[in-house]
């Protein structure tokens, strides 16, 4: 009896000892009802997302099977997306959760982008990288600067202790700058250091400017994974291989707002009334059949 | 969406007009002119059914669309009850019109129930 009771309160406390720990790890949209209907068809993929619509919009939708939008966005927009529900005819929706349960909903990721960040470039140069361990300290004032991929114009600025701190990961661009990843550290996860100057600025590091990591999205500066960008009849600044400077392509791409629209349920008021109208007819010939028909009865009788 | 609007509504209409034809042969209807006003009543009520439903997912998408389905299948089978009544006085040869309706109905629904969980 004893070693019954012993055997469940060890399973009790592992189960304990995981639960939180999954609830720490995947964050679930809360208030949504289409999600709570539809949580286990949904795929978690944790992105941030840039609004690249066509025409310079993205609408956001109650649901992925609603028509109610709740909200637009402009091009550019960075959204978290943190699960996926693709739907009947193939369409793939994220859930965007704003705080503001009036401003949260559903938005179409065909015309989002995905944003380049420091998993999409583990997973670009994955081949590159390096298992090695390496101590990074600050400079004077203890300062090191994180950087979400080797070559992002962006960083933040974040004071560690004046020991350093080991990393475990290591590219080496190429400028010949090792880099480091950081998968956490206080608070800061998925970034990048530069081992050789953890200090220095983006001029410094490249002064004659840094290869270009997926495509900067047109008319912004924002670098996005070069096969999310929707390509809509504008022209698309795509990846040049050698310097930051993009080049201009782009074939336009077909519309997903008109495939959309011939494969799903989707439809305006027009197109419902039009359909009452022949339903309204269908019924009235019918009626008019069946009246005909009964009489025929009666005749015979 | 023209496309989708006649799939959805034509193999509606096929399917129901199918399963409720061989119901009504297996209710002792004969085949041939008798079973006219089955398909009738069938071209009469599916297709009103289908587009309240399709209104219903597009207007209302967060409310499971049975709770408009099962009210209107009872409609449906009063509608259809009337009908074959008024046919068997004027000389049609139903022996129960009541029975028809409700079985040929409650079958075509849960064929369809069947036939769009197992997709």
């Amino acid at each position: 009896m004893k070693r019954k009771i012993s055997f469940w309160a060890i399973c009790v406390g592992l189960m304990l000892n995981v639960l939180p720990v999954q609830a720490d790890l995947i964050w679930e949209p809360e208030g949504d009802d289409f999600y709570t209907e539809h949580r286990e068809e949904c795929e978690y993929i944790n992105r941030t997302y840039i609004a690249n619509g066509p025409d310079g919009q993205v609408m956001v939708y109650e649901s992925p099977l609603s028509r109610e939008v709740v909200d637009v966005w402009e091009k550019g927009k960075a959204a978290y997306i943190s699960f996926a529900y693709e739907d009947a005819s193939g369409v793939l929706w994220g859930i965007y959760d704003s705080g503001d349960a009036s401003k949260s909903g559903w938005v179409c990721l065909e015309h989002m982008a995905r944003k380049y960040d420091s998993k999409t470039f583990c997973e670009e140069y994955q081949d590159q990288l390096t298992e090695e361990t390496v101590l990074v300290k600050g400079n004077e004032e203890n300062k090191v600067l994180f950087w979400k991929y080797p070559g992002a114009r962006e960083n933040s600025e974040v004071i560690i202790e004046p020991e350093g701190f080991e990393l475990h990961l290591t590219f080496v661009d190429e400028e010949g700058h090792k880099w480091a990843h950081v998968g956490y550290y206080r608070g800061m996860k998925q970034y990048w250091v530069c081992v050789d100057a953890p200090a220095a600025e983006f001029e410094t590091l490249y002064p004659n400017g840094a290869v270009q990591r997926g495509v900067l999205l047109a008319g912004t500066d924002i670098t996005v994974v070069e096969d999310t960008i929707y390509a809509d009849e504008t022209e698309q600044v795509t990846k040049d291989n050698e310097t930051n400077e993009g080049v201009v392509s782009g074939e336009p791409d077909k519309d997903p707002n008109a495939q959309k629209e011939q494969t799903t349920q989707e439809a305006d008021e027009e197109q419902v009334s039009l359909v009452a109208i022949i339903i309204a007819g269908v019924v009235a010939i019918t009626s008019a059949l069946l009246a005909l028909l009964k009489k025929s009865f009666g005749t015979k009788k | 969406m023209t496309q989708y609007l006649i799939e959805m509504f034509g193999i509606s209409l096929l399917l129901t007009l199918l399963i409720e034809l061989i119901v009504a042969g297996l209710l002792g209807l004969a085949w041939g002119k008798k079973l006219l006003p089955v398909v009738l009543v069938n071209v009469l009520t599916n297709p009103v059914v289908v587009f309240l439903c399709w209104v219903w997912r597009i207007y209302v998408p967060a409310v499971n669309s049975l709770w408009i389905q099962l009210p209107l299948e009872v409609v449906v089978i009063q509608v259809e009850f009337s009908i074959y009544k008024s046919m068997a006085r004027s000389g049609w040869d139903c022996k129960n019109p009541w029975k028809l309706s409700v079985v040929a109905n409650g079958t075509s629904w849960l064929m369809g129930v069947l036939i769009s969980l197992l997709r």
